[in-house]
Protein backbone atom coordinates (compact mmCIF):
# COMPACT_ATOMS: atom_id res chain seq x y z
CA UNK A 1 0.00 0.00 0.00
CA UNK A 2 1.16 3.46 -1.25
CA UNK A 3 1.71 6.21 1.31
CA UNK A 4 -0.78 8.03 -1.00
CA UNK A 5 -3.25 5.23 -0.64
CA UNK A 6 -2.75 5.35 2.77
CA UNK A 7 -3.56 8.79 3.46
CA UNK A 8 -6.69 8.31 1.38
CA UNK A 9 -7.98 5.91 3.61
CA UNK A 10 -6.93 8.02 6.65
CA UNK A 11 -9.31 10.64 5.02
CA UNK A 12 -11.90 8.49 3.85
CA UNK A 13 -12.03 6.78 7.43
CA UNK A 14 -12.12 10.00 8.87
CA UNK A 15 -15.05 11.43 7.09
CA UNK A 16 -17.11 8.22 7.37
CA UNK A 17 -16.29 7.86 11.46
CA UNK A 18 -17.43 11.79 11.61
CA UNK A 19 -20.85 10.91 9.51
CA UNK A 20 -21.29 8.05 12.12
CA UNK A 21 -21.22 10.39 15.32
CA UNK A 22 -23.03 12.70 13.95
CA UNK A 23 -26.45 11.17 14.71
CA UNK A 24 -24.74 9.68 17.97
CA UNK A 25 -23.97 13.01 19.11
CA UNK A 26 -27.16 14.45 19.55
CA UNK A 27 -28.40 11.73 21.42
CA UNK A 28 -25.79 11.91 23.44
CA UNK A 29 -26.27 15.56 24.07
CA UNK A 30 -30.14 15.23 24.79
CA UNK A 31 -29.03 12.33 27.11
CA UNK A 32 -26.75 14.13 28.91
CA UNK A 33 -28.68 17.43 29.28
CA UNK A 34 -31.08 15.69 31.13
CA UNK A 35 -29.47 17.47 33.78
CA UNK A 36 -28.35 20.98 33.33
CA UNK A 37 -25.34 21.76 32.39
CA UNK A 38 -23.45 24.89 30.56
CA UNK A 39 -21.29 23.56 27.05
CA UNK A 40 -18.17 23.47 28.68
CA UNK A 41 -18.85 21.30 31.14
CA UNK A 42 -21.34 19.30 28.53
CA UNK A 43 -17.99 19.13 26.54
CA UNK A 44 -15.62 17.27 29.26
CA UNK A 45 -18.36 15.58 29.96
CA UNK A 46 -18.84 14.06 26.84
CA UNK A 47 -15.08 13.15 26.54
CA UNK A 48 -14.81 11.48 29.45
CA UNK A 49 -17.28 9.38 28.61
CA UNK A 50 -15.37 8.77 25.42
CA UNK A 51 -16.98 11.23 22.74
CA UNK A 52 -15.08 13.86 22.10
CA UNK A 53 -16.11 16.51 20.00
CA UNK A 54 -15.03 20.14 19.84
CA UNK A 55 -15.99 23.71 20.72
CA UNK A 56 -17.03 24.14 17.17
CA UNK A 57 -19.04 21.29 16.51
CA UNK A 58 -20.59 21.33 19.83
CA UNK A 59 -22.16 24.85 20.34
CA UNK A 60 -23.42 25.24 16.51
CA UNK A 61 -25.06 21.71 17.58
CA UNK A 62 -26.79 22.95 20.75
CA UNK A 63 -27.81 26.34 19.25
CA UNK A 64 -29.48 24.33 16.36
CA UNK A 65 -31.17 21.87 18.82
CA UNK A 66 -33.11 24.82 20.70
CA UNK A 67 -34.04 26.71 17.74
CA UNK A 68 -35.68 23.13 17.29
CA UNK A 69 -37.38 23.28 20.56
CA UNK A 70 -35.82 20.43 21.88
CA UNK A 71 -33.41 22.39 24.37
CA UNK A 72 -33.98 25.56 26.66
CA UNK A 73 -31.34 27.99 27.86
CA UNK A 74 -30.39 30.38 29.89
CA UNK A 75 -27.83 33.03 30.43
CA UNK A 76 -26.53 33.18 34.74
CA UNK A 77 -23.86 33.79 36.64
CA UNK A 78 -21.38 31.38 38.18
CA UNK A 79 -17.77 31.93 39.91
CA UNK A 80 -17.97 35.35 38.32
CA UNK A 81 -18.69 34.64 34.82
CA UNK A 82 -21.94 34.68 33.04
CA UNK A 83 -22.68 31.08 31.74
CA UNK A 84 -25.21 30.07 29.33
CA UNK A 85 -26.87 26.80 30.98
CA UNK A 86 -28.88 24.07 29.01
CA UNK A 87 -31.58 21.37 29.89
CA UNK A 88 -33.80 19.33 27.92
CA UNK A 89 -37.23 20.49 26.97
CA UNK A 90 -40.44 18.64 27.56
CA UNK A 91 -40.90 18.01 24.11
CA UNK A 92 -36.95 17.06 23.76
CA UNK A 93 -37.25 14.36 26.63
CA UNK A 94 -40.00 12.60 24.01
CA UNK A 95 -38.10 12.70 20.90
CA UNK A 96 -34.93 11.38 23.28
CA UNK A 97 -37.21 8.50 24.15
CA UNK A 98 -38.18 8.00 20.42
CA UNK A 99 -34.35 8.30 19.30
CA UNK A 100 -33.64 5.97 21.61
CA UNK A 101 -36.41 3.78 20.60
CA UNK A 102 -34.66 3.77 16.82
CA UNK A 103 -31.31 3.90 18.22
CA UNK A 104 -31.86 0.01 19.96
CA UNK A 105 -33.92 -1.17 16.56
CA UNK A 106 -30.66 -0.23 14.72
CA UNK A 107 -28.05 -1.73 17.26
CA UNK A 108 -30.02 -4.99 16.81
CA UNK A 109 -30.39 -4.94 13.19
CA UNK A 110 -27.01 -4.34 12.60
CA UNK A 111 -26.00 -6.86 15.45
CA UNK A 112 -27.73 -9.60 13.30
CA UNK A 113 -26.32 -8.76 10.14
CA UNK A 114 -23.08 -8.33 10.94
CA UNK A 115 -23.62 -12.27 12.65
CA UNK A 116 -24.83 -13.25 9.66
CA UNK A 117 -21.91 -11.96 7.52
CA UNK A 118 -19.62 -13.46 10.18
CA UNK A 119 -18.11 -10.07 11.39
CA UNK A 120 -19.56 -10.69 14.99
CA UNK A 121 -18.97 -7.57 17.30
CA UNK A 122 -17.78 -10.10 20.54
CA UNK B 1 -5.12 37.54 26.66
CA UNK B 2 -4.62 39.65 23.81
CA UNK B 3 -4.27 36.51 21.10
CA UNK B 4 -7.80 35.06 22.87
CA UNK B 5 -9.18 39.05 21.91
CA UNK B 6 -7.96 38.62 18.40
CA UNK B 7 -9.43 35.63 18.00
CA UNK B 8 -12.56 36.12 19.40
CA UNK B 9 -12.62 39.71 17.10
CA UNK B 10 -11.62 37.37 14.15
CA UNK B 11 -14.87 35.02 14.61
CA UNK B 12 -17.30 37.64 15.15
CA UNK B 13 -16.57 39.33 11.76
CA UNK B 14 -18.28 36.63 10.16
CA UNK B 15 -21.23 36.25 12.10
CA UNK B 16 -24.51 37.32 11.33
CA UNK B 17 -25.04 40.52 13.61
CA UNK B 18 -27.77 39.27 15.66
CA UNK B 19 -26.08 36.39 16.98
CA UNK B 20 -22.39 37.98 17.83
CA UNK B 21 -22.33 38.90 20.55
CA UNK B 22 -24.08 35.85 22.58
CA UNK B 23 -22.07 33.33 20.08
CA UNK B 24 -18.53 35.12 21.28
CA UNK B 25 -19.94 35.38 24.78
CA UNK B 26 -20.54 31.55 24.95
CA UNK B 27 -16.98 30.84 23.01
CA UNK B 28 -15.16 32.61 25.07
CA UNK B 29 -16.44 31.11 27.97
CA UNK B 30 -15.46 27.65 26.61
CA UNK B 31 -11.83 28.60 25.83
CA UNK B 32 -11.32 30.88 28.75
CA UNK B 33 -12.34 27.74 30.49
CA UNK B 34 -10.18 25.67 28.78
CA UNK B 35 -7.17 27.81 29.86
CA UNK B 36 -8.01 28.00 33.24
CA UNK B 37 -8.36 23.71 33.22
CA UNK B 38 -4.80 23.68 31.72
CA UNK B 39 -3.19 26.45 34.07
CA UNK B 40 -4.57 24.47 37.20
CA UNK B 41 -3.10 21.15 35.47
CA UNK B 42 0.19 23.07 34.80
CA UNK B 43 0.18 25.19 38.36
CA UNK B 44 1.38 28.08 36.26
CA UNK B 45 -0.04 30.80 33.46
CA UNK B 46 0.05 29.48 30.61
CA UNK B 47 2.42 31.32 27.42
CA UNK B 48 1.28 32.71 24.44
CA UNK B 49 2.52 29.39 22.86
CA UNK B 50 0.25 27.38 24.87
CA UNK B 51 -2.43 29.56 24.38
CA UNK B 52 -1.88 29.61 20.69
CA UNK B 53 -2.00 25.51 20.65
CA UNK B 54 -5.81 25.69 22.20
CA UNK B 55 -7.11 28.12 19.69
CA UNK B 56 -5.44 26.04 17.03
CA UNK B 57 -7.38 23.01 18.17
CA UNK B 58 -10.78 25.13 17.74
CA UNK B 59 -10.07 25.71 13.98
CA UNK B 60 -9.84 29.18 11.70
CA UNK B 61 -11.88 31.62 13.06
CA UNK B 62 -13.69 31.83 9.36
CA UNK B 63 -14.64 28.07 9.93
CA UNK B 64 -15.65 28.16 13.23
CA UNK B 65 -18.02 31.27 12.51
CA UNK B 66 -19.47 29.22 9.51
CA UNK B 67 -20.32 26.72 11.78
CA UNK B 68 -22.71 28.15 12.94
CA UNK B 69 -24.71 29.49 9.76
CA UNK B 70 -27.04 27.60 7.70
CA UNK B 71 -26.13 25.83 5.08
CA UNK B 72 -26.60 28.10 2.00
CA UNK B 73 -26.50 27.35 -1.73
CA UNK B 74 -26.35 29.65 -4.86
CA UNK B 75 -27.51 25.97 -6.30
CA UNK B 76 -28.82 23.52 -4.38
CA UNK B 77 -27.98 20.14 -4.75
CA UNK B 78 -31.25 18.89 -6.06
CA UNK B 79 -31.26 21.72 -8.80
CA UNK B 80 -27.11 21.12 -9.58
CA UNK B 81 -27.26 17.87 -12.01
CA UNK B 82 -29.65 20.04 -13.84
CA UNK B 83 -27.68 23.13 -14.11
CA UNK B 84 -24.65 21.25 -14.96
CA UNK B 85 -26.24 19.43 -17.48
CA UNK B 86 -27.39 23.15 -19.60
CA UNK B 87 -24.54 24.60 -18.99
CA UNK B 88 -22.51 21.46 -20.70
CA UNK B 89 -24.84 21.56 -23.36
CA UNK B 90 -23.94 25.39 -24.17
CA UNK B 91 -20.19 24.31 -23.91
CA UNK B 92 -20.22 21.27 -25.73
CA UNK B 93 -23.07 22.23 -28.71
CA UNK B 94 -21.99 25.64 -29.23
CA UNK B 95 -18.47 27.21 -27.28
CA UNK B 96 -16.89 24.38 -28.41
CA UNK B 97 -17.91 23.86 -31.51
CA UNK B 98 -17.24 27.71 -31.70
CA UNK B 99 -13.47 27.54 -30.22
CA UNK B 100 -12.61 24.63 -32.48
CA UNK B 101 -13.52 25.99 -35.92
CA UNK B 102 -13.52 29.46 -35.50
CA UNK B 103 -10.55 30.36 -34.08
CA UNK B 104 -9.05 27.51 -35.79
CA UNK B 105 -10.19 28.56 -39.64
CA UNK B 106 -9.18 32.10 -38.29
CA UNK B 107 -5.79 31.00 -37.33
CA UNK B 108 -5.72 29.51 -40.89
CA UNK B 109 -6.62 32.43 -42.64
CA UNK B 110 -4.21 34.35 -41.03
CA UNK B 111 -1.14 32.24 -41.40
CA UNK B 112 1.35 33.50 -42.34
CA UNK B 113 0.34 37.40 -42.55
CA UNK B 114 2.15 39.97 -40.92
CA UNK B 115 -0.38 40.31 -37.68
CA UNK B 116 -1.31 36.75 -37.61
CA UNK B 117 -0.54 36.18 -33.51
CA UNK B 118 -2.50 39.16 -32.91
CA UNK B 119 -5.11 38.56 -34.92
CA UNK B 120 -5.50 34.77 -33.49
CA UNK B 121 -5.90 36.60 -30.05
CA UNK B 122 -8.59 38.88 -30.76
CA UNK B 123 -10.66 35.91 -31.98
CA UNK B 124 -10.84 34.85 -28.33
CA UNK B 125 -11.87 38.05 -26.98
CA UNK B 126 -15.30 38.08 -27.97
CA UNK B 127 -15.46 34.17 -27.31
CA UNK B 128 -14.29 34.39 -23.42
CA UNK B 129 -16.60 37.95 -23.10
CA UNK B 130 -19.92 35.15 -24.43
CA UNK B 131 -18.76 32.56 -22.70
CA UNK B 132 -18.81 34.48 -19.55
CA UNK B 133 -22.14 35.86 -19.80
CA UNK B 134 -23.58 32.38 -20.63
CA UNK B 135 -21.87 31.16 -17.56
CA UNK B 136 -23.80 34.54 -15.50
CA UNK B 137 -26.93 34.01 -17.12
CA UNK B 138 -27.23 30.33 -16.77
CA UNK B 139 -26.58 30.33 -13.28
CA UNK B 140 -28.26 33.78 -12.96
CA UNK B 141 -31.55 31.92 -13.55
CA UNK B 142 -30.82 29.27 -11.73
CA UNK B 143 -29.83 30.40 -8.54
CA UNK B 144 -33.38 32.53 -8.83
CA UNK B 145 -35.27 28.83 -9.66
CA UNK B 146 -33.58 27.42 -6.39
CA UNK B 147 -34.88 30.82 -4.35
CA UNK B 148 -38.34 30.04 -5.68
CA UNK B 149 -38.36 26.53 -4.58
CA UNK B 150 -39.86 25.97 -8.03
CA UNK B 151 -37.65 22.84 -7.89
CA UNK B 152 -39.29 21.33 -4.87
CA UNK B 153 -42.45 21.41 -6.61
CA UNK B 154 -40.40 19.95 -9.71
CA UNK B 155 -39.18 17.12 -7.72
CA UNK B 156 -42.16 15.95 -6.12
CA UNK B 157 -43.65 15.63 -9.05
CA UNK B 158 -41.15 12.48 -10.14
CA UNK B 159 -42.96 9.47 -11.58
CA UNK B 160 -41.05 6.53 -12.71
CA UNK B 161 -43.44 6.10 -15.89
CA UNK B 162 -42.38 9.22 -17.34
CA UNK B 163 -38.35 8.72 -17.53
CA UNK B 164 -37.06 8.11 -20.45
CA UNK B 165 -36.99 4.99 -22.28
CA UNK B 166 -33.81 3.28 -23.04
CA UNK B 167 -32.52 3.87 -26.47
CA UNK B 168 -30.71 1.62 -28.58
CA UNK B 169 -28.20 3.66 -30.34
CA UNK B 170 -28.77 1.85 -33.54
CA UNK B 171 -32.07 2.40 -33.92
CA UNK B 172 -33.31 6.39 -35.68
CA UNK B 173 -36.24 7.98 -34.25
CA UNK B 174 -38.83 9.04 -36.55
CA UNK B 175 -39.02 11.68 -35.98
CA UNK B 176 -35.49 12.72 -36.24
CA UNK B 177 -35.79 11.37 -40.20
CA UNK B 178 -39.43 13.02 -40.90
CA UNK B 179 -38.15 16.18 -39.61
CA UNK B 180 -34.80 16.00 -41.38
CA UNK B 181 -36.52 15.43 -44.63
CA UNK B 182 -38.37 18.00 -43.95
CA UNK B 183 -35.76 20.09 -43.56
CA UNK B 184 -33.66 19.15 -46.36
CA UNK B 185 -37.07 19.50 -48.93
CA UNK B 186 -37.51 23.08 -47.85
CA UNK B 187 -33.31 23.48 -48.53
CA UNK B 188 -33.62 21.97 -52.16
CA UNK B 189 -36.60 24.44 -52.55
CA UNK B 190 -34.67 26.99 -51.40
CA UNK B 191 -31.19 26.00 -53.49
CA UNK B 192 -33.35 25.46 -56.72
CA UNK B 193 -34.94 28.49 -55.90
CA UNK B 194 -38.64 27.81 -56.24
CA UNK B 195 -38.77 28.67 -52.59
CA UNK B 196 -38.04 32.44 -52.01
CA UNK B 197 -36.91 34.49 -49.35
CA UNK B 198 -39.72 37.09 -48.68
CA UNK B 199 -38.49 40.19 -51.00
CA UNK B 200 -37.50 43.38 -49.58
CA UNK B 201 -38.51 46.00 -52.76
CA UNK B 202 -35.65 47.59 -54.39
CA UNK B 203 -32.96 44.86 -53.16
CA UNK B 204 -31.85 41.31 -54.76
CA UNK B 205 -29.79 39.14 -52.53
CA UNK B 206 -28.64 36.41 -54.32
CA UNK B 207 -25.81 33.67 -53.59
CA UNK B 208 -22.47 34.86 -53.82
CA UNK B 209 -20.38 34.05 -57.08
CA UNK B 210 -17.78 31.99 -54.65
CA UNK B 211 -21.10 29.83 -53.20
CA UNK B 212 -22.37 29.09 -56.86
CA UNK B 213 -19.30 27.34 -57.69
CA UNK B 214 -20.78 24.23 -55.87
CA UNK B 215 -24.20 24.80 -57.05
CA UNK B 216 -24.31 21.24 -58.01
CA UNK B 217 -21.94 19.07 -55.52
CA UNK B 218 -24.49 21.12 -52.76
CA UNK B 219 -27.32 20.16 -54.32
CA UNK B 220 -26.45 16.64 -54.99
CA UNK B 221 -25.30 17.08 -51.35
CA UNK B 222 -29.08 18.20 -50.22
CA UNK B 223 -30.72 15.32 -52.52
CA UNK B 224 -28.25 12.67 -50.77
CA UNK B 225 -28.87 13.92 -46.83
CA UNK B 226 -32.91 13.41 -48.01
CA UNK B 227 -32.94 10.43 -49.13
CA UNK B 228 -31.23 8.68 -46.31
CA UNK B 229 -33.82 10.50 -44.37
CA UNK B 230 -36.30 8.80 -46.53
CA UNK B 231 -34.92 5.34 -46.32
CA UNK B 232 -34.62 6.06 -42.59
CA UNK B 233 -38.10 6.62 -41.89
CA UNK B 234 -39.51 3.48 -43.16
CA UNK B 235 -36.78 1.27 -41.90
CA UNK B 236 -35.22 2.65 -38.57
CA UNK B 237 -32.10 0.97 -37.86
CA UNK B 238 -28.92 1.77 -39.03
CA UNK B 239 -26.70 -1.32 -40.81
CA UNK B 240 -23.01 -0.73 -41.94
CA UNK B 241 -23.69 0.32 -45.62
CA UNK B 242 -26.16 3.16 -44.88
CA UNK B 243 -24.01 4.17 -42.34
CA UNK B 244 -20.74 4.30 -44.35
CA UNK B 245 -23.05 5.96 -47.49
CA UNK B 246 -24.24 8.56 -44.92
CA UNK B 247 -20.72 8.77 -43.47
CA UNK B 248 -19.74 9.96 -46.72
CA UNK B 249 -22.27 12.39 -47.54
CA UNK B 250 -21.73 13.80 -43.99
CA UNK B 251 -17.90 14.11 -44.13
CA UNK B 252 -18.54 16.13 -48.04
CA UNK B 253 -21.10 18.12 -46.52
CA UNK B 254 -18.58 19.16 -43.74
CA UNK B 255 -16.32 20.34 -46.25
CA UNK B 256 -18.68 22.11 -47.99
CA UNK B 257 -19.77 23.92 -44.62
CA UNK B 258 -16.06 24.55 -43.72
CA UNK B 259 -15.39 26.25 -47.35
CA UNK B 260 -18.17 28.43 -46.47
CA UNK B 261 -16.69 29.37 -43.34
CA UNK B 262 -13.47 30.08 -44.42
CA UNK B 263 -14.63 32.49 -46.95
CA UNK B 264 -16.58 34.53 -43.84
CA UNK B 265 -13.17 34.56 -41.93
CA UNK B 266 -11.20 36.04 -44.86
CA UNK B 267 -13.52 38.66 -44.65
CA UNK B 268 -15.64 37.46 -47.87
CA UNK B 269 -19.17 37.23 -48.72
CA UNK B 270 -21.83 34.67 -49.06
CA UNK B 271 -24.66 36.45 -50.61
CA UNK B 272 -24.30 39.44 -53.41
CA UNK B 273 -26.68 42.27 -52.33
CA UNK B 274 -27.59 44.74 -55.29
CA UNK B 275 -30.36 47.60 -55.66
CA UNK B 276 -30.29 50.73 -57.76
CA UNK B 277 -31.08 53.11 -54.56
CA UNK B 278 -28.37 50.93 -52.27
CA UNK B 279 -25.13 53.27 -51.94
CA UNK B 280 -21.89 50.67 -52.11
CA UNK B 281 -21.08 51.02 -48.44
CA UNK B 282 -24.60 50.03 -47.61
CA UNK B 283 -24.36 46.88 -49.79
CA UNK B 284 -21.24 45.78 -48.30
CA UNK B 285 -22.77 45.86 -44.43
CA UNK B 286 -25.92 44.35 -45.61
CA UNK B 287 -23.52 41.31 -47.18
CA UNK B 288 -21.29 41.26 -44.25
CA UNK B 289 -24.12 41.01 -41.73
CA UNK B 290 -26.16 37.96 -43.64
CA UNK B 291 -22.70 36.29 -43.79
CA UNK B 292 -22.11 36.77 -40.19
CA UNK B 293 -25.83 35.73 -39.33
CA UNK B 294 -25.67 32.90 -41.40
CA UNK B 295 -22.15 31.77 -40.07
CA UNK B 296 -22.84 32.39 -36.34
CA UNK B 297 -26.38 30.96 -36.03
CA UNK B 298 -26.62 28.19 -38.89
CA UNK B 299 -22.97 26.91 -40.21
CA UNK B 300 -21.01 26.84 -36.97
CA UNK B 301 -23.45 24.55 -36.03
CA UNK B 302 -23.82 22.68 -38.82
CA UNK B 303 -20.37 22.12 -39.18
CA UNK B 304 -20.14 20.53 -35.60
CA UNK B 305 -22.91 18.58 -36.29
CA UNK B 306 -21.48 17.17 -39.76
CA UNK B 307 -18.40 16.06 -37.96
CA UNK B 308 -19.83 14.49 -35.16
CA UNK B 309 -21.90 12.25 -37.24
CA UNK B 310 -19.01 11.93 -39.60
CA UNK B 311 -17.68 10.13 -36.64
CA UNK B 312 -20.90 8.27 -35.20
CA UNK B 313 -21.57 6.75 -38.93
CA UNK B 314 -17.37 5.44 -39.57
CA UNK B 315 -18.27 3.98 -35.90
CA UNK B 316 -21.20 1.87 -37.26
CA UNK B 317 -19.74 1.13 -40.57
CA UNK B 318 -16.97 -0.37 -39.12
CA UNK B 319 -19.58 -2.28 -36.98
CA UNK B 320 -18.36 -0.70 -34.03
CA UNK B 321 -21.22 1.02 -31.34
CA UNK B 322 -21.74 4.78 -31.94
CA UNK B 323 -19.57 6.68 -28.66
CA UNK B 324 -22.06 6.86 -25.76
CA UNK B 325 -24.39 9.48 -26.74
CA UNK B 326 -25.19 11.97 -23.91
CA UNK B 327 -27.62 14.86 -24.38
CA UNK B 328 -25.70 17.21 -25.67
CA UNK B 329 -23.72 15.19 -28.56
CA UNK B 330 -27.73 13.72 -29.57
CA UNK B 331 -28.45 17.22 -29.68
CA UNK B 332 -25.28 17.57 -32.23
CA UNK B 333 -25.74 14.38 -34.26
CA UNK B 334 -29.61 15.26 -34.51
CA UNK B 335 -30.65 11.57 -33.84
Amino acid sequence: MTQGNTNENGVLLENLRLELRRGCLVLAVLAELRNEQYGYTLRKGLAERGLEVDEGTLYPLLRRLESQGLLASEWREEDKRNKRFYKISRDGKLVLKQLLAEWQGIGLSLEEILKESGHGTS
Amino acid sequence: MELLDRYLKAVKFWLPSEQKQDIVAELSEDIRSQIEDKESELGRQLNDAEVEAILKKGGPPMLVAQRYLPQRYLIGPALFPTYWMVLKLTWLCFYGPWLVIVVGLKIFASFGAAHAGAAATGMFEPFFRSLFIQFAVVSGVFALIERSHANAEFLKSWNPRKQLKVRDPNRVPRSSSISELAWYVMLLLWWVNVLRIPAISGVNITMAPAVLRLYWPILVLIVCQGTIDCVNAFRPRWNPRRAALRGIVDALSFLVVGYFLLIWVQGGTLVAVTGAKLASAEIAAAQKAITYGWSVVLLIWAAASYAARTVQDARRAANKPPIPQNWALRMLVGD
